[in-house]
């Protein structure tokens, strides 16, 4: 990350400042203190996690720097504030089961965050995301994100064996009772509702997703599955129907390069794919590319700013490093023993391959835009926050997971 | 619940490894299809952070410069002389793409076609930013000028060759236009300029003197009469008769303000320019070979040049019947030619008979002024003989001094020239010629010169002419 900061400068300025080992010295310090905090509180901790995360957290402070120096000073504060995050939780939330009975008050708090954006919430870009408060923006849905999986985890460890259970049969296929199948209709309400009302097709396609991966993880009921992608997709196509800029997405996916629209609604992923196709294979070099011409350059198109100047190498490793942290993530999912702690798990590693995954796939159109952060990476406090916070969730499901694991297998021998 | 979990990664990891390969896609192999997309500003921005080389006059006048601009596209174009050299550089511009000299010379303005030499490593390894390289013109500001404002804003062009090396010393196209206006975004707002161009009638932005068309009229009695002499059909001597009317398969051919010349000589012929006689010449020549000699003045044929040109038009042989024969060979059928075609018609009979082919661009400099390469003239062809050319040069020097060229004569120079009065057709006034070399033994400089609808060669054209060559041979001293 040193080398980063100095080939900004140098490509940028013509000169090394001192300031360009200040900035990488902070964000090293920031994981270093977490690092120790996890060595004296949580020691048999995943220790691939925290990696993987600092490696990201830093190539995005790195390309933010380059993009928008100020910016990056605030990044780097955010990142403070969310490493305290960090440390708070693995600290206050050791014994995470907790969180479990108050399921149904972190979900309504999830559903109060997003609803407040509704009526109190500013819009911009057209999607109204965003709460004020004093001189702060924070964006609630990215803490929704986390309670909502709290939510889901401890319902489904509670009920799934209720809702696994076929009591009917329809053409011969095993189906649980339409009644089980009223949390999915719920969801999916309350997705298209975040949907209309906010017009924040990403986050309503996170939750989604979420509610999806997590009913699978606990029922294996494949009919969730079905029945959730057959209702995905009647949303979708009657948002589309609804609601112009959802049209506007799909039509400039279809046709980034319509001369009609490339200086209008398809500016940003032609501007995209523009910056990802001279990065080439290894990149036009950090500071020597033109990311600055894509537009929301730190925040949902970092992953392009990547691709030009780090070229197909490194945003090829940015993936990596995304599918071995959702690696990790599903391996301490696996090794748990209880079901709220699996599924929470699942819930949290949801989170990370879902929401990278859509906002990658967005910029390099594979899938239609929509506007989401890349966790780690993107410049914004909330984001950070969250991700961290998730982070943190993790590391201290991995810890509990190996501790509990370790015990039985002591007591096993005993016996 | 382990088993879906499973199911879960693999989703995950097959999601994430489509992003892979869709990206390698994008990034490589179909990048470049991407990239050349014309919104994509990264090339232009990249192109214009390159300070492109100075085009200069013959004389070192800065026609086209680039300065620092402090915008997003840093260093764009100057043209410091106006509308002068318009029709020759072109223009240069982020907006408008780019055209004449501009355009052909784009790589080596750019530098991107230019070796590095040790001095340009250091100075790179110094972090200067990137410098194109120059081209000098063999056009002279000072003998461009002196046609620009002969022609005095008529539409019309001029073009002077040294006729020995093909060196083009000026080339002229009227109405012009002032290239700054193609560059956008300096102090003024020029986009009104520029859209009044574009609107114009009288297509300032079209370079007459390489693109325009215009029947040659007697000045293509030049092609004929070498035709003739050279296939020794005729001497100076073969006596002629005009009377002011022929009929050539009961078609009447009448003379020019429908003269009698009566009892004439091929040379007086010439020096009247007698159309009577003309066309019996192109009747004892035949088409075959008005064509081929036709041909190798130029016409029918992509003239090898820096600027894109249009190509000079006779009627195909088979085709020719009498009448369009007869004609043709007094210049009035359907044969168009463009100024530079017959500047190129005179140069060759001005330096014995040898086409050479005429350039723009003489040197290539890097910004230390070392020379990267210099255009080497060429010779096209041997057309006629250079006893044909001699025997005409000595008729075209009457032209001048008895005929109907006198307005191009020249105090202690002897001048060779053609004057061409070009019917158009309707009510509308013939298209004025004059082509000229001189001095006529010596040749330094051969001059076209056309005024659309400016009435008579020798009264019109033959005097712009002169100015020009006037000035070619002071600066040229």
């Amino acid at each position: 990350m040193f080398l980063g900061f100095i080939s900004v400068q140098l490509a940028r300025d013509g000169k090394i400042e001192p300031i360009s080992l200040v900035y990488p010295a902070i964000a090293a310090a920031i994981f270093f203190i977490i690092h120790i905090v996890m060595r004296v509180f949580v020691p048999k901790a995943d220790g691939l996690l925290l990696p993987l995360a600092a490696g990201l957290s830093y190539v995005g402070l790195v390309m933010i720097y380059r993009l928008d120096a100020k910016l990056a000073v605030e990044q780097l504060i955010w990142m403070a504030v969310a490493g305290v995050c960090f440390v708070l939780v693995v600290l206050l939330l050791r014994n995470y089961e907790g969180l479990a009975q108050y399921k149904y008050i972190l979900g309504l708090t999830a559903i109060v965050l997003l609803a407040s954006t509704m009526f109190l919430g500013k819009e911009v870009n057209g999607a109204r995301l965003w709460l004020q408060i004093g001189p702060m923006h924070f964006q609630p849905s990215e803490i929704a994100k986390i309670l909502l999986v709290i939510f889901l985890a401890a319902f489904f460890a509670e009920k799934h064996e209720l809702l696994s259970v076929s009591t009917h049969r329809v053409l011969g296929v095993p189906v649980p009772e339409l009644k089980y199948f009223i949390p999915l209709l719920l969801m999916w309400g309350f997705s298209v509702l975040l949907m209309i009302f906010q017009k924040d097709l990403g986050s309503s396609l996170l939750f989604f997703g979420i509610f999806i991966c997590v009913a699978y993880a606990a029922t294996a009921r494949k009919s969730y599955v079905f029945v959730g992608i057959a209702l995905f997709a009647l949303g979708a196509y009657l948002c589309y129907l609804g609601f112009a800029h959802v049209q506007v997405r799909v039509i400039t996916w279809l046709h980034p390069f319509d001369p009609k629209t490339i200086q209008g609604h398809s500016y940003q992923i032609s501007q995209s794919l523009f910056a990802l196709s001279s990065g080439g294979a290894s990149g036009t070099g950090l500071g020597l590319g033109h990311p600055t011409f894509i537009p929301a350059n730190t925040t949902d198109f970092i992953f392009s700013a990547v691709g030009e100047e780090l070229g197909l190498i490194g945003a090829a490793s940015i993936v990596l490093m995304y599918i071995l942290m959702v690696y990790r993530g599903i391996k301490v999912a696996l090794t748990h023993r209880d079901d709220f702690g699996k599924l929470l798990a699942v819930g949290l590693v949801s989170i990370i391959a879902i929401q990278s995954f859509l906002i990658m796939g967005g910029v390099t159109r594979l899938i239609p835009l929509t506007g989401i952060t890349l966790p780690f990476m993107s410049y914004g406090g909330s984001s950070l926050l969250a991700n961290f916070i998730l982070l943190a969730l993790l590391v201290v499901l991995s810890h509990r997971g190996a501790t509990t694991n370790a015990v039985s297998i002591r007591e096993g021998a005993k016996q | 619940m382990n088993r879906q979990i499973k199911v879960l990664l693999a989703v995950f990891i097959i999601l994430m490894v489509a992003i892979v390969a869709n990206l390698s896609w994008i990034q490589i192999f179909g990048a470049s299809s991407i990239q050349n997309n014309g919104a994509n500003k990264r090339r232009l921005v990249e192109q214009y952070a390159i300070q492109r080389g100075d085009i200069l006059s013959a004389d070192n006048q800065t026609v086209a410069r680039s300065v620092d601009t402090g915008t997003e596209y840093k260093y764009q174009r100057e043209y410091p002389l106006g509308s002068l050299f318009a029709g020759v550089t072109g223009y240069d511009s982020w907006k408008y793409g780019r055209t004449g000299l501009e355009q052909k010379y784009n790589d080596e303005l750019l530098g991107s076609g230019s070796k590095l030499t040790l001095r340009s490593i250091g100075n790179k390894l110094l972090g200067d930013s990137k410098k194109g390289n120059s081209i000098v013109m063999t056009a002279d500001s000072r003998v461009q000028e002196q046609a620009a404002k002969a022609l005095a804003g008529r539409k019309g062009a001029v073009v002077a060759m040294d006729p020995k090396t093909g060196k083009v010393l000026a080339m002229v196209t009227s109405p012009t236009y002032d290239p700054n206006a193609a560059v956008p975004g300096k102090a003024n707002n020029n986009q009104a300029q520029w859209d009044a161009y574009n609107a114009d009638p009288n297509q300032p932005l079209f370079n007459r003197a390489t693109s325009g068309l215009f029947p040659p009229g007697s000045a293509f009695k030049v092609v004929t009469g070498a035709a003739a002499l050279d296939q020794g059909i005729v001497n100076p001597n073969t006596p002629y008769v005009c009377n002011g009317k022929l009929i050539v398969n009961g078609y009447a051919i009448y003379d020019f303000n429908k003269k009698t010349h009566g009892n004439l000589t091929f040379a007086e012929a010439l020096v009247v320019s007698c159309n009577i006689t003309f066309a019996q010449v192109g009747l004892q020549l035949g088409a075959p070979a008005l064509v081929q000699y036709s041909e190798m003045f130029g016409f029918n044929k992509v003239t090898p040049f820096d600027l894109p040109t249009a190509v000079s038009h006779v009627q195909d042989a088979k085709s020719m019947d009498q009448v369009a024969l007869a004609s043709a060979a007094f210049g009035q059928g359907q044969d168009v030619a463009t100024p530079l075609e017959m500047a190129m018609v005179a140069s060759t009979v001005a330096n014995g008979g040898v086409l050479m082919r005429p350039y723009l661009v003489d040197d290539v400099k890097d910004y230390n002024n070392k020379i990267l390469s210099q255009t080497s003239p060429g010779q096209i062809r041997r057309v006629v003989d250079k006893q044909t050319a001699d025997t005409l040069t000595d008729i075209m020097i009457k032209v001048v001094s008895d005929g109907t060229g006198t307005a191009a004569q020249i105090d202690g120079v002897e001048v060779a020239g053609k004057t061409g009065t070009a019917e158009v057709g309707g009510d509308a006034e013939p298209d004025a010629w004059f082509i000229c070399f001189a001095p006529a033994h010596d040749p330094k400089v051969a001059v076209a010169v056309v005024v659309e609808n400016g009435g008579e060669g020798g009264v019109t054209a033959a005097p712009i002419a002169r100015k020009v060559m006037q000035e070619a041979l002071r600066v040229g001293e």
